[in-house]
């Protein structure tokens, strides 16, 4: 009896512990959870506007198209079966300093055709404008296929086959203001890929 | 089952349940990149007239005047002032209409450009209409020179005028 109160009080502290680290934690996604998805900045890794336009000057207005070489790339890879979901944080400024900014509207596209990359540019689908994110299949289906069958739930030993999409971030900076400071203006472009769950 | 390993099993199974998820196996994944622009002064990119081209009758010979962009003292003078060491491309008409501002006609001038990175006009090289890609100096500076040719054979009398414009664009 004296034993199962000891066992009782230790089981209460674990349940106490685990409480607060639960919280922090989402665990939905079921049969998925040995896939791994990486996504890569590729090139230079950055969207610089000086490539499309070496001399920026107050009142222009810049605009890297979805294909201009400028444009920033990205490479998704993960298991070919599944749906991912894209999201492109961006601010709406460049910014020197707080009072010298310029606008700055992004627009992002994918190719999920299994190309590769020096072809995947001119198949890809531009998301349109005012969405930040997108949900894909990893690898585009053949039209006019029945729906494949569910995916091979990971298991030991097994390797889930992968697919390669890209992603392709471009977008007009300006009208540079006419009184903007010369200098180097920037802001962080955030990009989270994921299966998608469809909770 | 005994009580005992009851509450072993729900401690192992409240244990299992608590493991971080990252930790397990990636499934989301982010990455940033950065945006970025060089914005220049508008003052960065001047383009100066340093002399105009002065022409007269008696330069005239058989009707006809040349003027040597690279040797002639009454050349045109033209100096671009930028970014150090940048490169650039110019464009410009080659030929041009000036006008009589006392009287009737016009004639075509045709313009002959020379340019060097210093003020050399001997050492200064000759420059088309084609695009062709010049750098700046270290000062970021580039000298221009130019001259022509007109035919002044049928010309009214009169004072004639006309503007030689030239692009840049830095590449």
């Amino acid at each position: 009896m004296n034993k199962s109160r000891r066992y009782l009080l230790g089981f209460l502290i674990l349940a106490l512990m685990q409480a607060v680290q639960a919280y922090a934690q989402r665990i939905s996604f079921g049969t998925y959870a040995t896939d791994d998805i990486v996504l890569t900045a590729l090139g230079t890794g950055e969207l610089n506007f000086n490539n499309k336009q070496p001399v920026i000057k107050s009142g222009d207005v810049i605009t890297i198209n979805l294909t201009d070489n400028s444009t920033a790339v990205l490479s998704v890879t993960g298991n070919r079966h599944l749906d991912v979901t894209l999201t492109v944080e961006a601010p709406t400024v460049l910014e020197l300093d707080a009072s010298n900014t310029i606008p700055l509207v992004l627009r992002f596209a994918y190719s999920n055709q299994g190309l590769a990359e020096s072809s995947a540019k001119a198949a890809a689908v531009e998301v349109p404008l005012g969405f930040n994110s997108a949900t894909f299949p990893l690898q585009r289906r053949a039209p006019g296929t029945p729906p494949p069958p569910p995916p091979t739930p990971g298991h030991g030993g097994y390797t889930a086959p992968t697919a390669t999409a890209y992603v392709f971030i471009y977008g007009t900076l300006g009208t540079v203001p006419g009184n903007a400071a010369a200098g180097l203006y920037s802001g962080q472009i955030n990009i989270r890929v994921e299966y998608s769950t469809y909770d | 089952m005994s009580k005992k390993i009851q509450i072993l099993l729900i401690v192992f199974m409240l244990l299992a349940a608590g493991r971080p998820v990252e930790a397990a196996s990636p499934t989301s994944a982010s990455v940033s990149i950065q945006a970025s622009a060089t914005v220049m002064d508008k003052s960065e990119i001047e383009l100066i007239t340093v002399k105009n081209m002065e022409i007269n009758a008696s330069m005239a010979e058989e009707g006809r005047i040349y003027i040597s962009a690279q040797r002639n003292p009454h050349a045109g003078m033209m100096m671009i002032k930028g970014k150090a060491g940048s490169s650039f491309r110019i464009s410009f008409l080659p030929v041009a209409e000036i006008t009589n501002t006392v009287g009737k006609g016009s004639l075509f001038f045709q313009y002959e450009v020379y340019g060097y990175e210093n003020d050399n006009q001997g050492a200064s090289e000759p420059i088309d209409a084609a695009e062709r890609i010049l750098k700046m100096n270290k000062e970021g500076l580039y000298y221009f020179w130019i001259g022509g040719r007109i035919d002044i054979r049928k010309a009214r009398p009169g004072s004639y005028s006309g503007e030689f414009t030239i692009e840049v664009e830095y590449i």
